[in-house]
């Protein structure tokens, strides 16, 4: 995808940009104070959409790992390295906002709230496969391995999903439309399609790094002999 | 009134810097890497 659209993650990074410009105008300026966390709700804006989108780069890299061992197709390989980065990137933004909202609401930074306490363990669990593959310099052990690991690491995700329904938890649950004031979904939805646009130009500009150092590595050989799969 | 948040653009300030901060420095890394990668 990235080879027929050269500039595309380009044109996605200068609208997400735009789009963000406006949605965290619209969320600070423009949009009502909440009555109870007042001027702090405004936070949500960027915090919710960027939980969001953190969780659709976690499918995503899972996704690329599952298909790279069908395929052993390594530009899948290089959509998981880009997905991982991406993915720790949103989720220490994630845990640095919701650190933020939680001093005055909460009246602490940090707590070992299942969903806090989720959350920071696939991003150790991400940063730890990053580190993993940096550490290994055979192309096809570190495309298997990764993915694999990436795979298990990836079962969290659903564990941070229902987190604040199995548990009882500080955090609230989900946003929903119906959950939130009609006066608030502007904002949000618009910051969630910039962090969209962000985080897709991200992950094309980071998995064009990935291909292009891999081709500079000296050519991997075929992961298994054709038909040895099966 | 109990119960009520006030104040707080002091955080609200910091989350969304924060957010600009880290999006802009790792687009530049990423263009820095890009061009490494390509000499």
């Amino acid at each position: 995808m990235n080879n027929r659209f050269p500039r595309l993650p380009y044109v996605l990074l200068a609208i997400g940009a735009v789009l963000f410009l406006f949605g965290s105008w619209w969320g600070l300026f423009v949009a009502p104070a909440e009555v109870y966390m007042g001027e702090v709700q405004r936070i949500m804006y960027v915090h919710v959409p960027t939980a969001w989108n953190w969780m659709l780069a976690v499918i995503f890299t899972f996704i690329s790992a599952v298909v790279f061992l069908f395929t052993s197709d390594y530009k899948w390989d290089a959509r998981v390295e880009a997905g991982l980065e991406v993915s720790s990137l949103l989720a220490f933004l994630l845990c640095c906002q919701g650190s933020i909202w939680a001093k005055p609401t909460w009246g602490v930074w940090w707590d070992w709230d299942p969903r806090l306490t989720s959350v920071a363990v696939l991003l150790f669990a991400f940063l730890g496969i990053v580190a993993l593959r940096n550490f290994v310099d055979d192309a096809p052990r570190r495309a298997i391995w990764s993915s694999v690991a990436t795979i298990i690491a990836s079962v969290d995700l659903p564990i941070v999903y229902f987190s604040v329904k199995w548990w009882n938890s500080l955090h609230q649950p989900q946003s929903t439309p119906e959950t939130v004031s009609p006066a608030f979904h502007l904002p949000l939805r618009v910051n969630a399609f910039a962090i969209l646009f962000l985080m897709t130009g991200f992950i094309m500009l980071r998995a064009r790094i990935a291909s292009m150092r891999l081709a500079n590595e000296v050519a991997p050989p075929p992961l298994v002999e054709a038909g040895e799969m099966a | 009134m109990r119960g009520v948040v006030t104040g707080g653009w002091a955080y609200v300030w910091s989350a969304y810097s924060l957010t600009v901060t880290v999006f802009l420095v790792y687009a530049i890394t990423l263009l820095a890497r890009l061009r490494q990668e390509r000499r």
